[in-house]
């Protein structure tokens, strides 16, 4: 850690009374403070870390500082609108918020959308998981100096931005999954040009591999480090690679399938160790699996319609709007008021990059959500992180924050 | 500055805004007019390779706070290339840098942190708003972000979109070196002008 | 643009329940008969409600109970049904890793008389709970009893009012000037004048009066 590093306004902070310490490690603890503004903290993640010497004996996270007030701002808004603020909490991987969000929707309207747009977010979604996945490659590999990892990811990543730029004109917050199906047909071009990533990157994937997987300045710095147990990860409701780096075998597409995941065929990688180099090794044969579902869904993929036929649910196109009497009164009132699903509540839970993203969502049978709350996976990883960094010396801090991949606007909402 | 800011005698206007400074306000430097150092022609000299230095290495802080700041990550790394306008050397202490991109929305409880960061940084020093959340709130307008960061520090460039793409982020740092170049000054600081501090705010 | 073809829609899916759920329900009617206040089924989930003061109890029996194994606890929220009495919800979303059972457990709490509620903290059943009980504490002010660290987790620890609450507004809150945004050291005492809130109004800006004691922090670590 370097000494110049910025440091938010200092906060005295005794080592509690309960800690069973003898008097010289009293004496010779120090309290650091790392973040809210930290290069290495991916975020706004602010760590009170109490050193002795360079080992850490007590980490308490103190998040908040990206806190947004998604819920309360959806509370406000209709369904319809609340969309666009999915795409914000978890911001490496809209399209898979957006997925959770609409199929949470979808359930409280007790409708399901059309197999092609299945298929279409099965797509969308694995392309987003891969993407997710080479911004935390990326910035974690930065995290522990391998520069040139980031440069690789992030223009493997462009691709894939630009396959998403192209289905709906924006490079991140789409909303282009939208309750009821997607925001219009996939392109023409789309399956070319998800073919022609399918077939260059596992190519690209053999390079990372060639970079880290057997790099022994990466698995001195990773493997070992940050452990967590299978049954500590349960007990802090870790989920997603973080779970299944320490055997456990729970992925949501597997364990409850949700939106046509059960038609595919894929494996689910499973480590032993739960160490960053297995959460490592775990995110990246994810993205072999991810390539394998995108090519099955685009194998599949049936022609037909993308949105349900429910004009009060989805917008009606253009040209009947000028043309059709009923399709402008759906117009005006599907964008002046919205619809309104029965009084209930839904609970759907998806596999997002990070874990477990579930949306829960409560209606009074009006027009706006009465309660949108989700769960972030990210919220419960920060919640294990002074397990596994306790004990730890001070450098492997940064590893073990890279692995576990949180993303602070998930965390704050 | 001719801001009147002055609301103790009359009765408060409830719709007051709470920035004071607006960008109509900002001074700017008329076209044509001449620093302060015309008169000595050295120094007129030595001051234009001073500017030039300055816009053609500007250091940002990295200072990423939600989605904005991976546009800005992409801005850096090998597609859009930040560097071929010297702006790649994303520093982590606020001692070596002379730009700070605010990249993302800034929370009421971030707030001092980001002016803290701002004090520390050496003068001169520039502040681009990137994105709608940065800029005025974006969607969010609720009690918990702060509705634009020039509440906060004094904003040299707004750059709009949700995110905004790297290049329009590199456009905004063009637009950047152009008024460095033009010696446009910056804003006034919002605390000076509403008579705030933050707490750790030197001055 | 390709035509939207005319072709027939796939039939509304029904939502059956799950089974395990049902042998939830089963199993909490007998141990805690009295407990089970309400069942509910929408979409296929099961919505058991259940006495406030029991949760600890039956959570921990829920996790240990070989059959079940409720041994993840998925989340836990509120929400704030404002005209209703009781006013809160406190919503557990349980899953079982094992047994793949899933069921949503509900608490009602909070009356006129009691606009701070108190529900019994189930961090000694999952550790994962102080989180989120943590920040329902925050944004809805329910207080969880046996809570080892009960602090504000999103706001800065200064903050008065309790924003998903549906009395508190969306916007329009003008934060004293300077707002410190928590960096106060919590064992410092809160300088005057901080941690109140403007509203705005018609007819001006009108100063709401404090609901409660205006913050005094909570040292972290000493909530116990």
């Amino acid at each position: 850690m370097q000494l110049d590093e910025p440091q938010a306004p200092q906060q005295v902070l005794q080592v509690e009374e309960s800690e069973q310490l003898d008097e010289r490690t009293r004496r010779d603890t120090m309290t650091i403070n790392m973040g809210p503004q930290h290069p290495s903290t991916h975020g706004v993640l602010r760590l009170i870390l109490t050193l002795d010497g360079e080992t850490i004996i007590k980490a308490l996270p103190d998040i908040g500082y990206l806190h947004t007030g998604i819920e309360k701002t959806g509370e406000g808004k209709s369904y319809f609108q609340t969309l666009v603020l999915t795409d914000r909490m978890d911001y490496l991987a809209p399209l898979c918020n957006n997925l959770a969000y609409s199929l949470a929707v979808e359930k409280l309207l007790g409708v399901e959308v059309p197999p092609r747009a299945q298929y279409a977010r099965v797509v969308l979604a694995e392309l987003q998981r891969i993407a997710s996945h080479l911004v935390w490659l990326g910035s974690s590999a930065i995290d522990l100096g391998a520069q040139s990892v980031f440069l690789y990811c992030f223009r493997e990543r462009e691709i894939i931005l630009d396959i998403f730029e192209l289905c709906s004109g924006v490079r991140m917050m789409t909303s282009y999954i939208m309750p009821g199906g997607l925001q219009a047909d996939l392109p023409a071009s789309f399956d070319k040009r998800v073919r022609d990533f399918l077939a260059l990157f596992p190519s690209r994937l053999r390079e990372y591999h060639t970079l880290l997987t057997n790099n022994r300045l990466w698995v001195d710095r990773t493997k070992g480090i940050g452990k967590i147990s299978a049954a500590d990860a349960i007990a802090y409701g870790c989920s997603g690679a973080v779970l299944r780096a320490s055997g456990v075998a729970y992925d949501v597409r597997k364990a409850f399938p949700y939106g046509g995941y059960e038609r595919f065929d894929f494996d689910i990688p499973v480590g032993s160790n739960g160490d960053v180099y297995d959460r490592y090794l775990v995110r990246m044969l994810e993205m072999d699996q991810s390539l394998r579902i995108i090519r099955q869904a685009l194998d599949g993929m049936p022609e037909g319609r993308w949105q349900v036929d429910d004009n009060k649910i989805v917008p009606p196109h253009k040209y009947e709007i000028s043309s059709n009497m009923e399709a402008l009164i759906h117009h005006f009132k599907l964008y002046t008021e919205g619809y309104r699903p029965p009084a209930g509540e839904v609970y759907v839970r998806t596999e997002s990059p990070k874990g477990e993203l579930g949306v829960y969502l409560a209606s009074d049978g009006g027009p706006k959500p009465y309660r949108f709350h989700v769960r972030a996976p990210s919220f419960a990883h920060v919640q294990a992180l002074p397990l596994m960094i306790e004990g730890a010396l001070i450098a492997d801090v940064v590893a073990a924050i890279g692995s576990i991949d949180i993303v602070l606007g998930e965390v704050d909402r | 500055m001719g801001i009147d800011n002055d609301t103790t005698e009359r009765r408060p206007n409830p719709w007051a805004p709470v920035q004071y400074v607006t960008n109509a306000q900002t001074p700017r430097a008329p076209r044509g007019t001449q620093p302060p150092e015309a008169g000595n022609i050295i120094l007129t000299q030595v001051n234009k390779v001073l500017d030039w230095s300055r816009r053609s290495s500007l250091w940002p802080v990295s200072f990423g706070l939600a989605c904005c700041a991976i546009e800005m990550m992409s801005a850096s790394a090998s597609r859009w290339d930040i560097s071929r306008f010297g702006a790649e050397v994303f520093r982590a202490s606020p001692r070596q840098a002379d730009l700070m991109i605010v990249a993302g929305r800034l929370s009421v409880k971030m707030a001092p942190v980001l002016r803290h960061i701002y004090d520390q940084m050496p003068d001169p020093k520039w502040v681009i708003a990137m994105g709608a959340c940065a800029s005025c709130g974006g969607v969010f307008n609720n009690y918990a972000i702060v509705q634009g960061v020039d509440k906060v520090v004094p904003v040299d460039i707004f750059v709009p979109g949700c995110p905004p793409t790297p290049d329009m982020l590199i456009y905004g740092l063009n637009q950047l070196q152009e008024k460095i170049a033009r010696r446009m000054p910056s804003p006034p600081d919002p605390l000076a002008v509403t008579g705030q501090t933050y707490l750790g705010s030197e001055g | 643009m390709a035509e939207q073809s005319n072709a027939a829609q796939p039939q509304p899916t029904a939502w059956p329940p799950q089974p395990l759920a049902l042998a939830t329900v089963t199993f909490l009617q007998e141990r805690f008969a009295d407990a089970v206040l309400e069942v509910v089924e929408h979409r296929g989930e099961t919505t058991i409600t259940i006495a406030p003061e029991r949760i600890a109890d039956i959570c921990a029996a829920l996790r240990d109970e070989p059959s079940l194994r409720y041994n993840f606890l998925a989340d836990i929220t509120a929400v704030d049904w404002l005209e209703r009495e009781p006013r809160y919800d406190v919503v557990y979303h349980l899953l079982s890793l094992e047994t793949r059972a899933v069921v949503r457990l509900k608490l009602r709490i909070g009356d006129e008389d009691t606009p701070d509620p108190e529900a019994p903290s189930v961090t000694a059943v999952w550790p994962a709970a102080a989180f989120y009980e943590r920040e329902i504490y925050d944004l809805f002010g329910i207080r969880f009893a046996g809570h080892p660290n009960l602090t504000r987790i999103m706001l800065p620890p200064d903050w008065v009012g309790h924003p998903l609450r549906k009395d508190y507004p969306q916007t329009g809150i003008v934060l004293p000037s300077p707002h410190w945004g928590g960096q106060i050291p919590f064992d410092q005492p809160l300088p005057t004048g901080t941690g109140k809130q403007t509203l705005r109004t018609p007819e001006g800006r009108e100063e709401s009066p404090p609901t409660r004691e205006p913050g005094v922090p909570h040292a972290p670590g000493s909530g116990q």
